[in-house]
């Protein structure tokens, strides 16, 4: 299927994903695609599949059958550190911050830098403290946060603000966001909706998950709907239709215009 | 930002969480040598120093580990075990002193092992993991030695010196063992708050998912963490039997909870992911010196158990109502 | 007066000016400053106010260390507790007391406290043979004379032992039941006791060998542990398994001998179906001589020895050299139980 830009190439491809919980489908011969450079929006009532088509790519999750491609190449992601190493990252509602520990050492989280000497693997807190606080201004943080204060004393935007630096800093390819904004206010939502665009624009492919149409169509360059584990729609370009199609789709349920 | 670097020095210091601890223990050791000089004498701290070391290394792997998020509750089992391991290949002239101690270290380990597996595989909770260990271990210490005690003091071999030798710096009796447990106690601060495992090990505590969705290996940490408390719960355990003169089958009976309290009031969370080893440190040392103080100063032998839980549970409520001011604040 | 909160929630979204914000800030951390140390004012009081009636601080008292091996919930180590008090009462010398349940360093580190606290005298009780050994000669280097009390060690260096000789008591144990003629040739003898190991278990044993070895009568010693309720359960369940075989009881310690009785009842054995000899410084041991459950009980004088054992204690600190152990025990049976029955109930008060 020609997409919208047509000259993109493919970052990530699920194909014929089949997904049983017991007896349940949760997921029936889905695809789904990303392309470089692309905020792809993923639409659905509640039980359609999204949360688990993506949680099978972030590697939380192994689909019963179908394959993966990334870069054209079939990959095998079996837990989440493979779906990190291939270059995917997931922001969770509950941004999958360690509360007890400072900005720094979650940015850092797994991936510590070390420094001389490397008695059992020193801590370089310089660096990380120094990268935490580019990061942070660059996601918009203007107050004053030293990167030593603990996650308990953000409020919630500016923890998902924080996971998502940590995304885009580790120069994954793919950031999948699962309902950022459930939780967060106006201006919150706000931030972490400029924050997708300008990381699509720094070069990082995203999936968006939400409930609110609007928030998403104030982003995502192409919507893909799911309606009870399959797919229903693979290419709609926000710019170019309207909210309640959009809600009729999803649905199954047409509005016949009076 | 703030005039008089003194000013925000003090601030800061009374801000860390071992504050609290640091204070308390400071007006026991008052309110004792107030009631009794004797307590602050040479010879009394000596005394005090003794036994603190032993019951401080099991200190400072159980506040890893629960830091972690686990718990170990084979510790004083183990206490009691690994000396009679030791002794029992000793005294049979199986081999010598020195690589009795190895066996009992290696058997440590193991025991570790085991308990950090069934947890993390298994996923049983440590709580019971280490509850069963406590049994298993203490039953065959006694099985093995039919509940006699070791003979200890026939042996003469430099590895006791070395753990636990005698000297004096003027009129204070030290054990190298008191050396052996700064030393530990150093290192394990070092590793908790400037590597990368204290990193993870904090973060295994704090939120063991999201750790995981970062890649960071919680299984692994934590069952070298169980097997960190198995190995130093046996080390204590020698250093003990060496210097007391005594391999008991029943020793360290109850030693766990005693070093849970210890680490608790030292300030390490019981839900795990905050802690520190110089709280430890100073929770070790209260609830020693409280113990030493109380014997000194003559509260009466049966009232003794009243002032011991009075006081923990005093310093937990001192600390939960820290922690929910510091949290109203931010 | 904006609250505290308030202002730490203006200071965050930036509504105060900095030098506001410099000085609730600080405001704040004062306040918490004096919180922190309020709090620990009550703590400090409650600890100072536990000392004030406990210790005394007239210097010239002479100070006296009692220290037991023993458990504070052995209803037996109570009583010895009252001869101590009582020593204390009559003579108004202070005597300090603890409880150490078995635990070897921490009863160490108690009789080195006493050492570092200028003790005229030491009482202690030994938890292990050997244990006290080197404490002792830390005592004696001090000028402080050690006495152990109920449970000898003969090698630790001590200046004189008052209580019960277990080997002698085990001894008298085996041979009453042979006297009686309630044991012969190839017989079994159950004898459960609470901590296996212990020193006075091994010495008990020794005279109860030294009694049933040649005669070819066999025993076994099970633990039972400290706890009661524990006690009856694996009392119960070895008598269960072993009825048949089991030809008498020796009831190795005060815990397990006072518990026959409900052991008895629990398992339907009649009183007096199995002869019984044991430990009787309970007041359930007395009463089950008294209603035939146990046939001979064994009082180790507990106030007595507290007593002399202190009395000992500041006769050799002022200098007279005690030249000999003081023994005691009284095997007492139905005729003689009522007596003991009424000093274990707590009758036997001024």
């Amino acid at each position: 299927m020609r997409g919208l830009n047509g000259m993109a190439e493919e970052l990530v491809r699920m194909e014929h994903i089949n997904k049983f919980f017991g007896r349940v489908q949760a997921l029936n011969d889905v695809t789904l695609s990303v392309r470089r450079n692309e905020i792809v929006g993923l639409l659905g009532d509640n039980g359609a599949g999204k949360s688990t088509l993506i949680k099978i790519l972030s590697g939380a999750l192994r689909a019963d059958s179908g394959d993966i491609y990334i870069d054209g190449s079939k990959v095998d992601i079996r837990n989440t550190t493979d779906a990190i190493a291939q270059g995917i990252e997931t922001i969770y509602q509950d941004s999958a911050l360690v509360t007890q520990l400072s900005i720094a050492r979650n940015l850092f989280l797994g991936r510590e830098p070390v420094k001389e000497p490397r008695l059992l693997d020193r801590l370089d807190q310089n660096a990380m403290n120094e990268v935490a606080r580019r990061l942070l201004k660059q996601v918009g943080i203007t107050k004053e946060i030293p990167p030593t204060t603990p996650i308990s004393a953000l409020s919630g935007g500016e923890r998902q603000a924080v996971a998502i630096a940590r995304a885009m800093h580790f120069d994954s390819d793919l950031i999948i966001l699962d309902e950022p904004t459930n939780n967060l206010g106006v201006d919150e939502t706000k931030g972490v909706l400029r924050f997708v665009r300008s990381a699509r624009d720094s070069g990082h492919s995203c999936i968006f998950i939400a409930h609110n149409i609007y928030h998403v169509f104030q982003v995502v360059d192409r919507i893909v709907v799911l309606r009870r584990g399959k797919n229903v729609a693979d290419d709609i370009d926000p710019k170019q239709t309207t909210i309640e199609a959009v809600e009729s789709i999803i649905t199954g349920m047409t509005i016949v215009p009076p | 930002m703030r005039d008089g670097t003194l000013i925000s020095f003090i601030q800061r210091l009374i801000a860390r969480p071992e504050f609290g601890p640091f204070v308390l223990l400071i007006g026991e050791i008052v309110a004792f040598t107030v009631r009794s000089p004797a307590f602050l004498s040479a010879g009394n701290i000596s005394n005090s120093l003794a036994f603190t070391p032993e019951l401080g290394m099991i200190a400072l792997g159980m506040t890893l580990l629960m830091i972690s998020g686990e718990f170990d509750l084979s510790v004083g089992s183990v206490f009691g075990f690994a000396p009679i391991v030791m002794w029992t290949f000793y005294n049979a002239h199986i081999t010598s002193l020195e690589v009795g101690f190895l066996i009992a270290m290696a058997i440590a380990a193991v025991i570790g092992f085991v308990n950090g597996w069934l947890v993390t595989r298994l996923k049983i909770p440590s709580f019971l993991v280490t509850l069963g260990m406590l049994l298993v271990v203490r039953g065959t210490a006694l099985y093995i030695t039919s509940g006699f005690p070791q003979r200890t003091w026939a042996a003469n071999s430099p590895l006791m010196a070395i753990i636990v030798g005698e000297f004096s710096i003027g009129e204070l009796r030290i054990h190298t063992s008191l050396l052996w447990f700064i030393l530990f106690a150093i290192i394990l601060g070092y590793v908790l708050t400037q590597s990368k495992v204290g990193n993870w090990i904090q973060a295994a505590g704090g939120n063991p998912e999201a750790a995981r969705a970062r890649g960071v290996r919680v299984s692994r940490t934590k069952i070298l963490l169980f097997i960190l408390t198995a190995v130093l719960s046996a080390y204590a355990g020698v250093t003990s039997s060496i210097r007391v003169s005594a391999a008991n089958p029943n020793s360290g009976t109850q030693y766990e909870l005693e070093v849970i309290a210890m680490v608790v009031i030292g300030g390490t969370a019981l839900t795990g992911g905050r802690g520190t080893i110089i709280g430890t440190v100073i929770g070790v040392l209260i609830l020693r010196m409280m113990r030493n103080g109380i014997v000194l100063i003559g509260v009466p032998g049966l009232a003794y158990n009243i002032f011991i839980g009075a006081i923990i549970l005093g310093m937990m409520a001192l600390h939960s109502w820290l922690e929910r001011r510091h949290h109203a604040g931010t | 007066m904006r609250t505290l909160v308030q202002l730490n929630s203006a200071a965050r979204f930036g509504l105060l000016s900095e030098s506001q914000s410099r000085r609730s800030a600080a405001a704040a951390e004062g306040r918490a400053i004096l919180r922190k140390m309020g709090l620990f004012l009550p703590i400090l009081g409650m600890i100072a106010t536990f000392f004030a009636p406990i210790t005394s601080l007239a210097a010239d008292k002479a100070i006296y260390y009692w220290v037991s091996h023993g458990s504070p919930t052995d209803p037996v180590w109570t009583i010895f507790l009252q001869g101590a008090e009582q020593w204390a009462k009559d003579t108004g010398n202070d005597v300090r007391t603890s409880f150490h349940s078995g635990d070897v360093p921490s009863q160490q580190e108690a009789v080195r406290a006493a050492i570092s606290a200028k003790a005229r005298g030491i009482v202690t009780s030994t938890p292990d043979p050997g244990s006290l050994t080197k404490v002792i000669a830390d005592a004696h280097a001090a000028g402080i004379p050690v006495i152990i009390m109920n449970t000898e060690d003969k090698t630790s260096g001590r200046d004189a032992y008052v209580g019960g000789d277990n080997v002698a008591i085990g001894h008298r144990w085996a041979q009453y039941l042979v006297d009686h003629n309630f044991v012969k040739k190839g017989d079994f003898v159950w004898m459960p006791v609470e901590v296996p190991g212990a020193t006075y278990q091994v010495l008990e044993t020794q005279g109860i060998d030294a009694v049933f070895k040649p005669l070819g009568v066999t025993y076994e010693i099970t633990e039972t542990k400290l706890d009661q309720a524990e006690i009856i359960t694996r009392m119960s369940d070895y008598l269960t398994a072993n009825h048949s075989k089991i030809k008498a009881i020796i009831g190795l310690g005060d815990l397990v001998t006072g518990s026959v009785k409900r052991v008895f009842d629990q398992v339907k054995v009649k009183a007096g179906e199995i002869p019984v000899v044991g430990w009787g410084n309970t007041s359930d041991t007395a009463q089950e001589v008294l209603d035939g459950y146990v046939n001979a009980a064994m009082w180790q004088d507990p106030q007595a020895t507290s007593y002399l054992a202190l009395s000992m204690a500041a006769m050799t600190a002022s200098g007279i050299p005690p030249g000999f152990d003081v023994n005691v025990g009284t095997l007492y049976e139905k005729d003689k139980a009522a007596t003991y029955l009424k000093i274990t109930q707590g009758s036997a008060h001024k």
